[in-house]
C-alpha cells in the first residue's frame, strides 16, 4: 500500500467504528418490539432478521441509494445527489426508521465537515442542510462522505452493510438476547450476504430501487407505536 | 439558525432530576421563560409522559410537543457524552422551528458519577446526588460531582432519617468542587429550588429578557 | 389512444422485460389485448358525483354509476368490470380516473383480478389517478391474483391535490390457493408513486416479489401469513397524525392478521401494511379503515358493501 491507500483505509476504519457518533448505538431496527413481544430467542433468530433487512430492504433500496449518490458525488453531479436523497426519502414509509435515518445523515455530514474541507459535494450539502434545503438521508449521507474521503463505492456499501449489521448485533446483546461470542459469530455469517448484496446492487440505477419485507414493516410500526423503548427504532 | 442556551441536568437514578426540572419550570416560566425539555431516560419515555403531563397538559406552562423523550439505547452516558448526535439532532429540529425558547433542558438518563455532558450539548451542566445515598457522596467525587457548573444536593429533609450530616457534605463539597457553586434543596417542598432558578437565569440566561416579553414590547 | 405509446408503461423493470417474447393467439395491441378506461367525475349542480366524461374499451368497462349509502346519497360507487375475469399474457391495461369539483367517490371492482398463467410475454396495467382540490376518493379494488408461472407489472400514479383524500388499497395474494397452487407465479412488480398537486412526491413505493427467488415465507418477508394488503390514505396534514393514531387503536392483532401504520414522508398521509391468512380478514380490517376514515374526514357512518 502506497501513503495516500493507507490513509483511505484509516478513513474506512474511522468511518466505520462504533465509536464514530452518529447515534446508530441507539437503534435496534424492531429487534426491541420483538424481544418484549418474545417472538425472537437467540442467535439464530438475530442472524435470519438481518438477512432478511439486508436482502430485502437495506439492499435493494439503501445500497442503490447510496451507489447512486455515490457515483454522483464523485462526478460533481449535485443535482443527481439531490435525486438520491429525494427518492431515498420518499421511499421510506416508516416514519420512526426516516427520521432516524435522516437525524443519522445529518449529524454524520456535519462531523465529518469538520474535518474534511476540501470536497465540493460535501460542503454544498451541508450547507443545504443547514438551510432544511435536503433530506440528509442515510445512504446518500454516507455516500457523500466516504466519497470525500476517497473511499471506494463498494467498500462504502460495505462499510455501511456492516454498520447495520453491528447496529443490530449490538442491541441483541444490550437486550441481553445474546451474549457476545454469538454477537460475533453472528457477524461473520452475515459477511456472505453483505458481499452479494454488494456484488447485486453497486450498478443499480435509482429507478431500479424496491424493497418487500412487510412482516419487517409492521415490525418496525409497531415498535414506533411502544409505550415505552429504549431504543429509537 | 439561533443558539437557544442548553442546561445538562445528570445524575443517578432516583436523585430526583425530572422533579426538579418540574419544580424548576414553573419558576422559570412565571419570569416568563419558555422552556423545552428533553428526556433521555434508559428504559422508557414515562418520565418524559409525566412531565409533560403535568407542566404541558394539566397546566399549560409549555406546549406538548416541547417535551420529548429521546431512547438511548441502553447508554445514557453515550447519548450525552461521546455520541450525543441524536440529542444534537432533536435540539437542531427544535431550535429551528421553535425561535421562541429562551432554554433547553437535557436530562440525562439515570446514570453513574462519572457521567459529564459534551461541551457541544450542554452549555451549562448541573448534577444532582441526594442525602439518601450517605454524606460520604460529594466526599467520593467523580467526574459528574467535580466538574459540573452546579452541584444540587436532593432530599435534604430525609437528612435525619438516613443518618447523613449535611455539614460533612457542605465541606465535601466546598473542598472537592474548588469553590466552584452547591445547593442543598427539597423538590417535594420547593425548598431552595428557586436559588437553582437564580443559577439558571444568572448563570445561562445571563440575565436576559424572556423572549415572550421582547416579542410583546415589539 | 391504441397506441402502443399509451397502455405501455414507459417504465418497464428489466426482471419483467426479460419475458418479452412474441404472443402467439392474439399479439401485443391486438383488438381485445388493450383495456382502456377513461373517466372523469364531478359534483352536478344537485351536490351528487356524476360521471362527466367517460371512454372504455374492452376487456375494461365500467358499471353505471349507483347511489346505495344513505349516510352519502351523493357518493358514486362505480364497479370496473373485466370480461375476461382476469389479465392474461400481452395484456396492456391502461385506467385513468379523474375527480373534480367537490367529487366524491368510492371505485371498485367487480371481481378478483385474476393474472392468467403465462408462457410467453408478461401483462401489464397502467392506472392514473388524479384528485383534484377539495375531493374525497376511495380506490379499493378486489384482490390480485397472480396464477402459476405468470408475470405482471402495475404502475400505479397517484397525484393527489393537498387539500382532498385518497384511500388507495392493495391486497396480493399467493395465487389459486384452492387449486392448492401458492407462490408459484414468475413476478409481480408494483410501483406507486404518488405526487400532489405541484408534482412534489409524497411518496413512492417499489415492490418487487419473484417467489421462485425469494423465500416468501420466511419470518420477515410474509412469515406464517399469505395474503399482504396495503392502504394509503392520503389526506389533509392537518388530519393525518390524528387519523393514524384512531386507526392505530381501533385494530387490534390477532393470530390471523398483523397490521401495522405509519406517516408517510413530510405528513402527508398514513400507510398501512397488512397481513392475513386469507383475503376476507383483509378486506374486513380495508372496512374497518374506511368506515374510520369517513366519520374523521366526511364525518359520515359507513355502511359496509361487500359484493361477494
Amino acid at each position: 500500500m502506497n501513503i495516500d491507500e493507507i490513509e483511505q483505509e484509516l478513513g474506512v476504519m474511522q468511518l466505520s467504528d462504533s465509536f464514530f457518533p452518529t447515534g446508530i448505538f441507539a437503534t435496534s431496527n424492531g429487534l426491541e418490539f420483538l424481544f418484549k413481544e418474545k417472538k425472537i430467542q437467540g442467535m439464530t433468530d438475530v442472524v435470519e432478521i438481518i438477512k432478511i433487512n439486508i436482502l430485502q430492504q437495506i439492499g435493494p433500496s439503501d445500497c442503490v441509494a447510496l451507489a447512486n449518490a455515490f457515483d454522483s458525488a464523485c462526478k460533481n453531479d449535485f443535482d443527481k445527489v439531490i435525486e438520491a436523497d429525494n427518492i431515498g426519502f420518499a421511499t421510506k414509509s416508516i416514519k420512526e426508521i426516516r427520521n432516524a435515518s435522516t437525524r443519522s445523515g445529518i449529524q454524520l455530514i456535519k462531523c465529518v465537515s469538520e474535518f474534511v474541507k476540501d470536497d465540493k459535494i460535501l460542503n454544498q450539502y451541508k450547507e443545504d442542510v443547514i438551510k432544511n434545503k435536503v433530506y440528509g438521508v442515510f445512504p446518500v449521507a454516507f455516500a457523500i462522505c466516504c466519497n470525500a474521503l476517497k473511499i471506494k463505492k463498494e467498500k462504502s456499501m460495505m462499510m455501511m452493510l456492516y454498520g447495520f449489521t453491528v447496529g443490530v448485533v449490538g442491541a441483541a446483546l444490550r437486550l441481553g438476547l445474546i451474549q457476545h461470542f454469538e454477537g460475533q459469530k453472528i457477524i461473520h455469517s452475515v459477511k456472505p450476504i453483505i458481499s452479494q448484496t454488494i456484488k447485486e446492487y453497486s450498478n443499480k440505477s435509482l429507478f431500479e430501487m424496491w424493497q418487500f419485507a412487510p412482516q419487517v414493516d409492521i415490525i418496525q410500526m409497531s415498535h414506533e407505536k411502544m409505550d415505552s423503548k429504549m431504543f429509537i427504532t | 439558525m439561533t443558539h437557544i442556551p442548553r442546561i445538562g441536568i445528570g445524575g443517578p437514578v432516583g436523585s430526583g432530576k425530572s422533579m426538579l426540572i418540574e419544580r424548576l419550570v414553573p419558576m422559570l416560566a412565571e419570569k416568563g421563560y419558555s422552556v423545552s425539555i428533553i428526556s433521555n431516560d434508559v428504559i422508557s419515555k414515562e418520565d418524559a409522559d409525566r412531565i409533560r403531563d403535568n407542566l404541558a397538559t394539566k397546566r399549560g406552562l409549555l406546549p406538548e410537543n416541547l417535551v420529548i423523550g429521546l431512547a438511548t439505547g441502553g447508554c445514557p452516558h453515550t447519548a450525552i457524552r461521546e455520541d450525543p448526535s441524536m440529542n444534537l439532532a432533536v435540539i437542531e429540529e427544535i431550535e429551528s422551528k421553535h425561535t421562541e425558547l429562551d432554554l433547553i433542558i437535557i436530562e440525562s438518563g439515570g446514570d453513574n458519577i462519572t457521567t459529564t455532558f459534551s461541551p457541544i450539548l450542554a452549555d451549562y451542566s448541573m448534577y444532582i446526588i441526594d442525602v439518601a445515598g450517605g454524606d460520604k457522596y460529594p466526599r467520593k467525587g467523580g467526574l459528574g460531582i467535580e466538574s459540573c457548573d452546579l452541584l444540587v444536593i436532593n432530599k435534604i429533609d430525609l437528612a435525619m432519617m438516613v443518618g447523613a450530616d449535611l455539614d460533612i457534605m457542605r465541606t465535601d463539597a466546598k473542598k472537592i468542587r474548588n469553590e466552584k457553586p452547591f445547593e442543598f434543596i427539597n423538590c417535594k417542598t420547593d425548598e431552595g429550588v428557586m436559588k437553582i432558578a437564580e443559577h439558571i437565569i444568572r448563570d445561562v440566561l445571563l440575565d436576559s429578557v424572556p423572549k415572550s416579553a421582547i416579542a410583546q414590547k415589539v | 389512444m391504441n397506441k402502443l405509446g399509451y397502455y405501455t408503461p414507459e417504465d418497464i423493470p428489466k426482471e419483467i422485460l426479460t419475458f418479452e417474447t412474441e404472443v402467439k393467439q392474439l399479439g401485443v395491441g391486438k383488438t381485445g389485448k388493450v383495456g382502456i378506461l377513461d373517466i372523469e367525475l364531478q359534483k352536478d349542480s344537485t351536490g351528487k358525483t356524476i360521471i362527466t366524461k367517460q371512454f372504455s374499451q374492452v376487456p375494461l368497462q365500467l358499471q353505471r354509476a349507483i347511489y346505495p349509502e344513505n349516510s352519502l346519497p351523493e357518493m358514486a360507487y362505480l364497479y370496473v368490470i373485466s370480461p375476461s375475469g382476469g389479465i392474461l399474457q400481452g395484456d396492456r391495461y391502461r385506467t385513468d380516473v379523474v375527480l373534480k369539483n367537490k367529487a366524491i367517490a368510492h371505485m371498485t371492482t367487480q371481481g378478483a383480478t385474476n393474472i392468467y398463467s403465462m408462457n410467453s410475454n408478461f401483462a401489464s396495467q397502467i392506472l392514473n389517478i388524479t384528485v383534484d382540490e377539495n375531493c374525497y376518493l376511495e380506490y379499493i379494488p378486489d384482490q390480485i391474483i397472480p396464477h402459476k408461472n405468470s408475470r405482471y407489472y402495475q404502475k400505479v400514479n397517484l397525484n393527489i391535490h393537498n387539500n382532498s383524500t385518497l384511500i388507495y388499497s392493495e391486497i396480493l395474494t399467493p395465487g389459486r390457493v384452492a387449486m392448492d397452487e401458492s407462490f408459484e407465479y414468475d413476478i409481480c412488480y408494483l410501483r406507486t408513486h404518488c405526487k400532489n398537486q405541484d408534482k412534489k412526491i409524497r411518496f413512492l413505493e417499489n415492490t418487487k416479489i419473484e417467489p421462485k427467488k425469494q423465500k416468501l415465507k420466511d419470518f420477515g418477508i410474509l412469515g406464517e401469513y399469505n395474503v399482504v394488503g396495503t392502504v394509503y390514505i392520503l389526506t389533509r396534514k392537518d388530519d393525518v397524525n390524528e387519523l393514524e393514531n384512531i386507526i392505530n387503536k381501533s385494530i387490534e392483532n390477532t393470530d390471523v392478521v398483523s397490521v401495522g401504520t405509519s406517516i408517510l414522508p413530510d405528513e402527508s398521509g398514513i400507510v398501512i401494511r397488512i397481513l392475513g391468512n386469507k383475503t376476507d380478514i383483509v378486506f374486513d380490517i380495508i372496512s374497518k379503515i374506511l368506515e374510520i376514515s369517513r366519520k374523521k374526514i366526511l364525518r359520515a357512518s359507513f355502511t359496509k358493501t361487500r359484493k361477494n
